[in-house]
């Protein structure tokens, strides 16, 4: 029975460079952030799939967005309303997107939605920098840890990872 | 490193082709359903779609077999529409908007029985704000709703009860006579003292003038004895001057005489004091429009309040006119839309077509055309507006005729409304529901003619209804009331109703004639002829106590103003009048 997960579990994990986490991360974070009802949500959980980056740590990712940004909507709402209706320059440009075919299915008229993007757009770069550097210089000392926890320790002599050191040499 | 899964590729496309198959096997049916629950939710009561066909290449949607069903009556349907075929622009969904160019609606049938039994709608109370300011119609409906409602509130059976009763309301009588007749007395004649010394004043005034003038006449023919000598220019001057004055002095007679018939008009004073007393006792007038009011207010505000609901609805749906930019709350945060002129509007319909042949006894010969129906009335340019006929003979509606139109492209905003009905059933209809008394018409028909037109804030209307084949019944724990009751529905075998609406959109008026209310007022007085007469007798008492001695002393300074004033100016008038004659008489 648990052989039969194997095969899902594997592409899970198994990118686990500090460049393939830090892009989990950042981008999972970007898609559970995302509207559910918008065009480009479908393309970004594409994407998640497409590239290459450690799919367990971008599932989390995007749960964890997914149920705690409704909680910043005040912040978000008043970030959108500002580039939406307060910046008057702005205007005539959300004017022709809101005429132009398939762009009004990305709800970018929506002051939540905007005000997401405009946090993506601001930090996505940066974040992806700053948890690569992390990653990078602290990802071996944090995996040792955790290896080394009660609950790592249980994980490594439980059935369904030495069936999973066995598949992999299988594999191999 | 690698950046791409290539692997993941055909997994996905195994995913999506999936989903694609579901939508495909199956996406109909949760469209259906989607599109059953909105609109069941919008009207308050179950909307059912027989069959949802969807033609992408001639981009036509076609549901068959929707059922309304009436909210009162689960196994009736209030409507049944055979076939709606939908013709869509495909470009305009792209662009997230809703553009119909056509629609056809086929087969409507009223009032037929149902297989099944209506579920219950749960209506989601959600509150929604708007970001559009009041539309007309709603504002003109909450002024007349408590306009409405404070008449109604003040119901004037529940005096009668006290009467049939026996209940002595005499002391009440004597309270509401001194309450203001006094007040209003002592202000008019502080007015008219006052009046008097301004008259007084300019009395003293015009005698300089008219002097002056009469001198300088004499002075000139005087100094030349022969008048012929005398030069035509000063003449003329003079005459200016002296006509000038005629005029003046005549508006101020014109005006002096009005306020001293304004004043001295003791008989229709006394005469609207004993009716506001009255009217405050509830005793019912012989023109019966507070009972108008009663019997026919309570189905105003009905139709209003749902009139209400709808025009609710579109501002919270459809946007009006092209502002830059308008928001509208959601669930989370809000929709920000941006107006652009010459761009498609968010939702529009170019053509409503109905077209219904009575194929049984539940279908009616319709003919209706709604055009131009659009979210963005300045974008599209064209006023929208429908008209149409229906005729149901088996179920008694006949020659029914409707047209509107709605104007919101220039910047005069212009709404108007026609309706005309031969014959139309009502049927359970509580006329009256109160302690005192109970009036239900079970059945009826009505027809009539109602026009309601508004140009920006001004509204005006007017309708009229006859209520025939009347079967009804009255009931009043006091037995005089329901016989008064009984003999006013004897006297009235056909109803008429007019009602007439002017003025301002936020305190329009309202007046409701009836010749039903009219009888039930006559039959009530009648009935209770001697406790009414002996009120009545008992206001006038009161009010001519407190009148008389007020009326004497404005009498007296009435007459005061009459002799002193007013005939003191025709007298300066006609000195005036003379020499003008004379001057006239020299210049030609």
């Amino acid at each position: 029975m648990r052989r039969f997960f194997y095969p899902f579990w594997h592409p899970l994990i198994k990118d686990r460079t500090p460049w393939y986490l830090s892009l989990g991360l950042v981008f999972g974070f970007v898609v559970g952030s995302t509207d559910l009802f918008t065009i480009q949500f479908p393309i970004l959980f594409l994407l998640l799939f497409f590239f290459r980056m450690n799919l367990l740590i971008a599932l989390s990712s995007a749960l964890f967005a997914a149920i705690f940004v409704p909680f910043w909507d005040p912040l978000l709402h008043a970030v959108g309303r500002a580039v939406l209706v307060q910046t008057v320059s702005l205007r005539e440009l959300w004017g022709a997107l809101y005429h132009t075919p398939l762009i009004p299915y990305t709800r970018f008229n929506h002051t939540v939605v905007m005000g997401t993007f405009v946090f993506q757009f601001l930090f996505t770069v940066p974040a992806l920098v700053v948890t690569y550097l992390f990653f990078s210089k602290q990802g071996e000392r944090i995996s040792r840890r955790i290896m080394s926890s009660r609950i790592g320790r249980l994980y490594q002599e439980s059935p369904f990872h030495r069936g999973y050191e066995h598949y992999l040499e299988r594999i191999k | 490193m690698k950046y791409f899964r290539l692997k993941a590729i055909p997994f996905f496309i195994a995913i999506y082709g999936l989903l694609s198959f579901y939508l495909f096997l199956f996406g109909k049916s949760h469209f259906k359903s989607y599109l059953e629950e909105y609109l069941s939710q919008l009207r308050g009561g179950e909307v059912s779609i027989g069959k949802l066909s969807l033609y992408p290449f001639s981009r036509t949607l076609e549901l068959e077999s929707i059922e309304v069903a009436r909210r009162s009556l689960p196994m009736k349907n209030l409507l049944t529409i055979d076939k709606a075929s939908i013709h869509y622009s495909l470009g305009a969904v792209f662009a997230k908007k809703l553009h119909f160019n056509d629609i056809r609606l086929e087969g409507i049938s009223h009032n037929s029985n149902r297989s099944r039994a209506a579920r219950p709608i749960l209506i989601d109370k959600e509150e929604r704000t708007v970001g559009t300011a009041p539309a007309l119609f709603d504002v003109v409906a909450s002024s007349l709703y408590n306009h409405l409602k404070d008449q109604i509130r003040d119901n004037p059976l529940r005096y009668i009860n006290k009467l049939a009763s026996g209940q002595d309301i005499s002391s009440k009588t004597a309270a509401l006579s001194k309450t203001d007749v006094v007040g209003e007395l002592q202000k008019q004649k502080e007015a008219l003292i006052e009046k008097a010394e301004k008259w007084k004043s300019r009395t003293k005034d015009w005698e300089k003038t008219v002097l002056n003038l009469v001198s300088q006449w004499q002075a000139l023919t005087k100094d030349f004895r022969n008048i012929a000598s005398i030069p035509r220019n000063r003449v003329q001057t003079l005459t200016l001057e002296l006509r000038k004055a005629q005029e003046n002095l005549g508006q101020d007679l014109g005006e002096l005489q009005k306020e001293v018939s304004d004043s001295s008009a003791f008989e229709s004073i006394l005469e609207s004091e004993i009716i506001r007393v009255q009217k405050s006792l509830g005793i019912p007038r012989e023109s019966g429009d507070d009972f108008s009011n009663l019997l026919m207010g309570p189905k105003i505000i009905e139709f209003m309040e749902r009139a209400a609901f709808w025009i609710d609805w579109t501002r919270n749906n459809l946007l009006t006119g092209t502002p830059d930019v308008t928001t509208q709350k959601r669930d989370r945060g809000e929709t920000v839309h941006f107006g652009k002129p010459g761009a498609l509007p968010n939702f529009t319909v170019l053509k409503l077509n109905v077209n219904s042949s009575a194929r049984n006894k539940f279908q009616g010969d319709i003919q209706a055309t709604i055009e131009n129906f659009t979210s963005d009335p300045s974008i599209l340019g064209k006023p929208f507006r429908g008209e149409g006929t229906a005729h149901f003979s088996d179920l008694e509606i006949k020659d029914m005729m409707g047209k509107f139109e709605i104007d919101h492209t220039g910047s005069e905003q212009k709404e108007s409304f026609h309706l005309k009905l031969s014959s139309f059933p009502i049927e359970n209809w509580k006329v009256l529901d109160e302690k005192g008394a109970r009036l239900e018409i079970f059945k009826a028909l009505i027809g009539g003619e109602f026009d309601l037109q508004f140009v920006e804030n001004k509204i005006s209307g007017k309708g009229t209804f006859d209520f025939s084949h009347i079967d009804s019944k009255a009931t009043s724990t006091a037995k005089p009331i329901e016989e008064a009751v009984q003999s006013a529905l004897g006297a009235t075998p056909r109803i008429t109703v007019t009602c007439e609406l002017q003025g301002e959109v936020n305190r329009p008026q309202l007046t409701i004639t009836s010749n039903f209310g009219k009888n039930l007022a006559l039959s009530l007085r009648e009935t209770f002829k001697h406790q009414i007469g002996a009120v009545e007798e008992n206001v006038k008492h009161h009010l001519i106590q407190e009148y008389e001695p007020q009326r004497a002393e404005i009498e007296k300074l009435l007459s005061e103003l009459h002799t002193t004033t007013l005939l003191g100016l025709e007298r300066h008038k006609k000195t005036l009048e003379q020499i003008l004659r004379l001057a006239d008489k020299f210049i030609k």
